[in-house]
């Protein structure tokens, strides 16, 4: 078996690649800056029919395009979409971040993300994640012109960021000296034989520092809130969907093609990091005055909720932790394009009390922020319940009972800092001055998200096949090796 | 002749220093330096064991982890020195917009 060089495989990461550092050299000699919004919207519609039609295969070891990362590079094609919409509403009223440098590091984020879904070895997915989380960084920090502070996120961000790729490099280190390989699939078969139990556990451990820390789960949560504040709104959504959702997914298939056999294990190291991330998200959630602080302790939670799909050890509930993270991407999308707007025309809003009767100047945005409350809380016919009830349901099933009750009691204590928004926007009486009008790249995103989530939490069933299909094929080819 | 046994411990050493400056250093720079040290005791871990399994891919992640380390010191000091001109201090416990 030789090294396979088959360009056609890695076609759309070659063109992304092409297309943001064109962005970054022309953007000097352009007065208009709205071009490279133009460009990324072809850019990712193009994407969108590449990443369908591009052949599955191998490129070295390295790399591999199969089902399970073409259907999530899908979603997250679909969501970064929907962001350079918000963005492109958002950027006309923030004109100093209007650059092309905005867009090509969305671009090379996604490029990032691409990459760790596709790699089938440690190095490549440590090196992936880095290209994904550097220009996040700088995204942050180029909201410094309107809001001082933010470079204060930006730079705990980066600290924190760090300090998780040193310990995924430790990680690697324990896995190379007892493994002596990198690649997933000798892992997979050095613990098939039985081989150095305890020491691939360390090393995971040491891994799974790194990914919680950019999946904000509790001991490493302290960046999000400020991180997430700091940031410009739509890349607020950019982090907590797209980021979390493309970590968590490249976490779930590190369990399932390298630790598969320990899966059990893993499972219960995850139990305490869970609870404890519900928890605190949940709890320090009631407190927070500033919207989008108080939506980023619920992403801490969301995140924990999605893992309890992991706990269970099971393929099905690793399928619910990705469709999960694909409903609360869809959550996050819809909900930071209104803050968005509301954010263009008047930014006192996005603080909680003083959003008082929004209901009688804006009843359909009203209306939205009720949809996209409701599903973050898990109220019914929404998609939000559905993917919790999966969730539960399959811990459940692996019979663990009491994680998963104390997960719904948690759950409850974190219905209340939804409630408390609607609360404030329907009932409150206050006089409050908002003149707005609708917007085309603001309408489409919101609209779209929300006409999802409440198509999703009435027919889940293709969302979840689709998904479980995925894992499916995963599960046979590793027979297939093995 | 070193034995892989002191190439670790000379890793690990090298990783403690770095990770007690990360931790008691208020200066930015240092907090830099000490994340360039801590990546410099992986480099040499790696390189050990390469060297001595007769395998190829340690010295390749070491090329990697030298890249990633260039890339990781510009950004931290680009938003050193945006800080510095912005808040006029580069001292972390002066830094203290956000709360809890």
């Amino acid at each position: 078996m030789g090294i396979t060089l088959n360009f056609s495989v890695i076609l759309t990461e070659i063109i992304f690649v092409l297309i943001s550092s064109l962005i970054f050299l022309i953007d000097k000699f352009i007065k208009n800056k709205n071009y490279a919004f133009y460009i990324t919207l072809i850019t990712l519609v193009l994407a969108f029919y590449i990443v369908l039609f591009v052949p599955f295969g191998e490129f070295t070891y390295a790399y591999k395009a199969d089902f399970y990362s073409s259907v999530i590079k899908l979603f997250l094609v679909g969501g970064t979409l929907l962001i350079s919409l918000i963005s492109y509403s958002y950027l006309q009223y923030y004109v100093n971040l209007n650059s092309g440098e905005y867009y090509g590091f969305l671009l090379f984020s996604l490029v990032g993300a691409f990459l760790m879904l596709s790699g089938m070895d440690l190095v490549t997915i440590y090196l992936a994640m880095e290209l994904m989380s550097f220009p996040v960084y700088f995204l942050i920090a180029l909201n410094y012109t309107y809001y001082r502070a933010s470079l204060e996120g930006a730079l705990k961000y980066f600290i924190v960021g760090s300090l998780g790729s040193i310990f995924i490099l430790i990680g690697l280190g324990v896995i190379y000296y007892f493994g002596g390989t990198f690649l997933l699939q000798e892992i997979f078969n050095k613990l098939a034989q039985n081989f150095y139990f305890k020491e691939f556990l360390i090393g995971f451990i040491f891994l799974l520092i790194g990914f919680s820390i950019k999946l904000s789960l509790v001991p490493f949560h302290m960046w999000a809130p400020d991180a997430y504040e700091s940031a410009p709104v739509p890349i607020t959504s950019f982090i907590a969907g797209i980021v979390k959702f493309a970590v968590m997914a490249t976490l779930v298939k590190i369990i399932l093609i390298g630790f598969n056999p320990l899966k059990i294990e893993i499972g219960e190291i995850f139990i305490p990091i869970i609870l404890a991330s519900i928890l605190i998200g949940n709890v320090m959630a009631i407190k927070q005055d500033n919207i989008i602080r108080m939506l980023a302790y619920s992403s801490i939670a969301h995140a924990g909720y999605a893992g309890l799909g992991i706990i269970s050890a099971d393929y099905a509930g690793y399928s619910f932790t990705i469709f999960y993270m694909l409903i609360y991407l869809i959550m996050t999308i819809g909900i930071f394009g209104i803050l968005a707007l509301l954010a263009n025309y008047k930014r006192e809003l996005l603080h909680i009390p003083s959003m008082a009767s929004l209901c009688e100047k804006a009843p359909f945005i009203s209306f939205l922020i009720l949809v996209f409350m409701f599903s973050l809380a898990g109220i019914p016919p929404t998609a939000g319940f559905i993917a919790k009830f999966y969730v539960f349901m399959s811990l459940i099933k692996t019979k663990y009972v009491w994680v998963a009750l104390i997960a719904i009691i948690f759950a409850i204590i974190g219905a209340y800092p939804y409630l408390r928004v609607l609360k404030v926007i329907y009932m409150d009486k206050e006089p409050l001055e908002f003149y707005f009008k609708y917007d085309f790249a603001f309408l489409i995103p919101v609209v779209l998200t929300a006409l999802l989530v409440l198509l999703i939490g009435v027919y889940p069933k293709p969302w979840t096949d689709i998904i479980y299909k995925t894992m499916y094929f995963y599960i046979s080819s590793l027979f297939y090796y093995s | 002749m070193p034995s892989l046994g002191h190439y670790i411990i000379l890793a690990i050493i090298l990783f403690l220093i770095g990770l007690f400056g990360f931790l008691t250093r208020r200066n930015l720079i240092i907090i830099l330096i000490s994340i360039e040290i801590m990546l410099n005791g992986l480099i040499v871990l790696f390189a050990a064991i390469s060297h001595f399994t007769k395998d190829i891919s340690g010295y390749i992640i070491v090329f990697f982890i030298i890249a990633m380390a260039a890339a990781e010191a510009a950004i931290g000091l680009s938003l050193v020195v945006l800080i510095y001109r912005r808040l006029r201090t580069i001292y972390s416990d002066e830094i203290i917009h956000f709360k809890g």
